[in-house]
């Protein structure tokens, strides 16, 4: 099977601003491949040309193996990270009716509709409207939407902002099912243990740029060793410490990066001989935290606070100018 | 299924869910039956003016009142000439004095009749000479007595008849010795209307005539009486002067034109009700496109602002391209507001044909119906104008995040709409003037102004150059607005200034599909 979307050298810009910055990556099918970066990386740009929602301004988009995104629109799903429901419609004519965009019939997708609807729980719902649904109800109508017409190639933006827990587990199931269904699902975060947890492959983006990106444990792995600790007691004394690269410390936990040939055995020392009570000394590759960190010099959470870079109008007009 | 038609089916039934859309619906005709309804209601519900009159002529106010009682007398003949005719139980339940002086009125010739009317007049008024009708002398008295003694609502309200007091209840000069200061108390009280004072001698001036009313605004009872009394005097002064009566009449004689056309072939004819209809049925067609226009502006603007503020536009430009969702937009909605207006001139059009009927007019319809072509192009400047401008509407809301924004942006849409407006008269009265033909040829005009030049009318190929135009432009603008609806729908932050517009508009096409596939 030849990869479910694949990008070669693709730039987006609005106005001045790279958007997006010679990107190439592949998305190999039936994976879960993770868009990762702060807020303003691209990440949503970079999906909205796999969608065919904008144009690249150079480069080739290949999606299910069609150079124009437009013709297979109907094999996609896409939920957007800004999404909502028209409130004074019926549930189950709106997960009808966005099944019937993406080419149903009128009785099939209200027949889909209706099963998928009690699938999830929602079957005592269906004819209420939109708005008096409530917020969780309303995500998980959202989901359905975005997966009535099987698409073979699921996009889906910051799908775990916003939800309820209950909901993000629903979340995390239905997408291990449709890698399990033989899909391939593109999902962006900013949260990096989200990706860690399902993502089969990720591309860490940042300011447009690709960073890194290949299977999750090539990227991990490529890292060097880490040790992970759950402690009670005082770390500043590893900071100093030889072969020790950096800790990301979160107070009752920490990350402890090592440099290549450090036996981690000497950190078991230092931190016994400090004092440190240990319950976790584990060792595994280094967070995608902590490859971001090491790459870009930065961490996500600092990335985040650079100037927003936005899409607006303005930026958006001049798309053009690119294309021409 | 297409998707442009899903878009529009669906937008279609969002309109018809909303409750602007039914209030549309209904406000029309509940407009058109207030403003028939509250008017005549008003007029019912109005009481009887009373007034006094001062007369120091000695002949003036007698001379009106029997004018009055003339007018009511040959009203009351028409009507019972009615009622003889089409309603038999109506007419038996005239007054006796009533029945026989309409036998008497009907069994005349019809000059004959006012010569009556004038000697039963002249006796109830103090003219006991001979006169050749012999009604006067057997019915007469009992006629003036009912005419003094009946309840003006009750002969309203039973008979269909409107005697002039009432609207204008005259009463009798008190015989307080200071008459003018208890008459001043009455009026302040509110319990007498107004009081006229007859000079000693108007036929050679109105000095010492008065109108005293508190109430200026109603101009009514002061118009009826002067009317009267000014026509008395005239005749007393021409007759002063030695004129004859015939002469007089001669003198004051209208002079009207009788109004003529060259018909095709070039020959004179009459002006038809035809003629009429092509007058008034642009000016309908006009103020229909336009309030078309201006009460489902809201409708068209705001439909995608909601789409915008309940976050659905990214779902949708993933599953249509903006042309299509642009269009569907428009054919939705549009649609919905065309059921609102088409209810609107079937009811417009049912009224035109039914009222004038029903009060007795005649007007030939059937004028229109001979004259398909002239019908059909006012449904196509109706409908292509309503796209135009719907169109507009659609990529301007697009463009705004906020209904606040949308109505201030709406404006620079709504000046043409105004201006062709005011440009209506100008052009009805020049058809084929050159500020018509050359406004004609402007699109966003072309829709008003050639409706407006039909009863010129325009050259055949004026029809078709500006249809054509017409088509061109509204391509143009859904392509523009597509254009802009692409970029606004997604857009975020500020609202886009004028030259982020002219920028969108003009830059090349940015379409996914087209610009990938042209780099391969």
């Amino acid at each position: 099977m030849s990869d479910a979307v694949t990008l070669t050298g693709v730039s987006k810009s609005f106005r001045e601003k790279r958007a997006v910055d010679e990107l190439s990556l592949s998305v190999p099918p039936a994976s879960i491949y993770g868009f990762l970066g702060p807020n303003g990386a691209g990440k949503t740009t970079t999906m909205r040309m796999i969608l065919g929602i904008f144009a690249p301004d150079t480069g080739q988009v290949n999606v299910l193996g069609v150079d124009d995104p437009t013709l297979v629109r109907e094999r996609l799903g896409y939920l957007p990270e800004e999404r909502g429901l028209y409130p004074k419609m019926k549930v189950v004519d709106q997960v009808a009716y966005f099944g019937t965009l993406k080419g149903m019939s009128s009785r099939t997708a209200r027949e889909a509709a209706m099963r998928r609807l009690h699938e999830y729980g929602l079957g005592d719902n269906t004819e209420q409207t939109c708005e008096s649904l409530s917020k969780g109800m309303a995500q998980k109508a959202q989901i359905l939407a975005t997966l009535l017409h099987d698409p073979e190639l699921i996009v889906l933006d910051e799908p775990f902002s916003g939800l309820d827990p209950v909901n993000r587990d629903l979340m995390r199931d239905v997408i291990l099912q449709l890698r399990a269904d033989g899909r391939s699902v593109i999902f962006s975060t900013h949260i990096m243990e989200q990706a860690e947890q399902i993502c089969d492959h990720v591309v860490l983006i940042d300011g447009g740029r690709k960073i890194v990106d290949g299977p999750i444990d090539e990227v991990r792995g490529a890292g060097g060793g880490a040790v992970h600790l759950d402690y009670e007691g005082n770390l500043e004394p590893l900071h100093q410490m030889q072969g020790v690269v950096h800790v990301n410390d979160t107070g009752r936990q920490a990350e402890v990066v090592l440099a290549d040939g450090v036996d981690p055995q000497g950190v078991l020392k230092e931190l016994v001989s400090g004092g440190v009570r240990l319950h976790t000394f584990d060792l595994r590759p280094p967070s995608l935290h902590e490859i971001f960190v090491r790459k870009v010099g930065r961490s996500v959470e600092e990335a985040a606070f650079a100037p927003e870079e936005e899409l607006d109008v303005g930026q958006v007009g001049s798309s053009g100018r690119g294309a021409s | 299924m297409n998707r442009t038609f899903l878009v529009a089916r669906e937008e279609f039934w969002q309109t018809v869910g909303t409750k602007s859309f039914w209030i549309g619906l209904a406000a029309f005709p509940v407009i058109i039956a207030l403003a028939i309804a509250v008017p005549l209601f008003l007029e019912k519900a109005k009481e009887a003016r009373p007034y006094v009159v001062i007369d120091h002529s000695g002949f003036l106010l007698n001379a009106v009142e029997k004018a009055v009682y003339g007018e009511d007398l040959t009203q009351i003949g028409q009507r019972g000439r009615e009622l003889r005719r089409e309603d038999n139980e109506g007419y038996a339940a005239l007054p006796d004095p009533i029945r026989a002086y309409v036998a008497a009125w009907m069994g005349l010739d019809e000059p004959d009749r006012p010569l009556l009317v004038e000697a039963l007049g002249r006796r109830a008024f103090g003219d006991a000479s001979a006169t050749p009708f012999e009604f006067v002398d057997s019915g007469g008295v009992a006629l003036f007595q009912w005419w003094e003694e009946a309840d003006p609502a009750k002969v309203d309200e039973r008979h269909d008849i409107e005697l002039a007091r009432r609207h204008y209840e005259r009463r009798p000069v008190p015989a307080d010795p200071d008459t003018i200061g208890w008459l001043n108390d009455q009026i302040h009280s509110g319990k007498l209307f107004a009081y006229f004072v007859i000079g000693p001698d108007p036929v050679t001036s109105d000095e010492g005539c008065r109108y005293v009313s508190n109430n200026l605004t109603d101009r009514g009872l002061r118009n009826w009486f002067s009317r009267r009394a000014e026509r008395i005097v005239r005749e007393h002064r021409m007759e002063r002067s030695g004129v004859a009566p015939d002469t007089a009449d001669w003198i004051q004689a209208s002079l009207a034109f009788e109004a003529r056309k060259i018909d095709e072939r070039g020959d004179v004819e009459e002006v038809k009700d035809r003629d009429k209809f092509r007058q008034f049925v642009p000016l309908i067609f006009t103020y229909l496109l336009w309030l078309a226009v201006f009460t489902s502006s809201q409708m068209l603007i705001t439909s995608t602002i909601e789409e915008k503020s309940a976050r659905i536009m990214e779902i949708l430009v993933s599953s249509v391209s903006p042309e299509e969702l642009m269009l569907g937009k428009i054919a939705g909605v549009a649609g919905a507001g065309l059921i609102v207006v088409g209810s609107w001139a079937t009811i417009l059009f049912g009224a035109i044909a039914i009222i004038p009927k029903v009060m007795g007019a005649d007007i030939d319809l059937g004028g229109a119906a001979a004259d398909p072509l002239f019908l059909a192009s006012f449904v196509m400047y109706f409908l292509l104008g309503y796209l135009f401008y719907a169109s507009l509407l659609v990529g301007v809301g697009s463009l705004c995040g906020t209904l606040k924004e949308a109505q201030n942006v709406m404006w620079p849409v709504m000046i043409p709409l105004f201006t062709a407006i005011f440009s209506m008269k100008h052009v009805g009265e020049d058809p084929n003037g050159l500020l018509a033909r050359i406004l004609s040829f402007v699109p966003p005009f072309t829709p008003f102004i050639m409706m407006n030049r039909a009863a010129g009318p325009p050259e055949w190929w004026e029809f078709v150059l500006t249809g054509l135009l017409l088509l061109v432009s509204i391509w143009l603008v859904v392509k523009g607005a597509s254009r802009l609806f692409r970029v606004g729908v997604l857009a975020v932050g500020a609202r886009p200034g004028l030259g982020d517009i002219a920028r969108i508009l003009f830059t090349p096409a940015d379409l996914p599909g087209q610009s990938v596939s042209s780099r391969k």
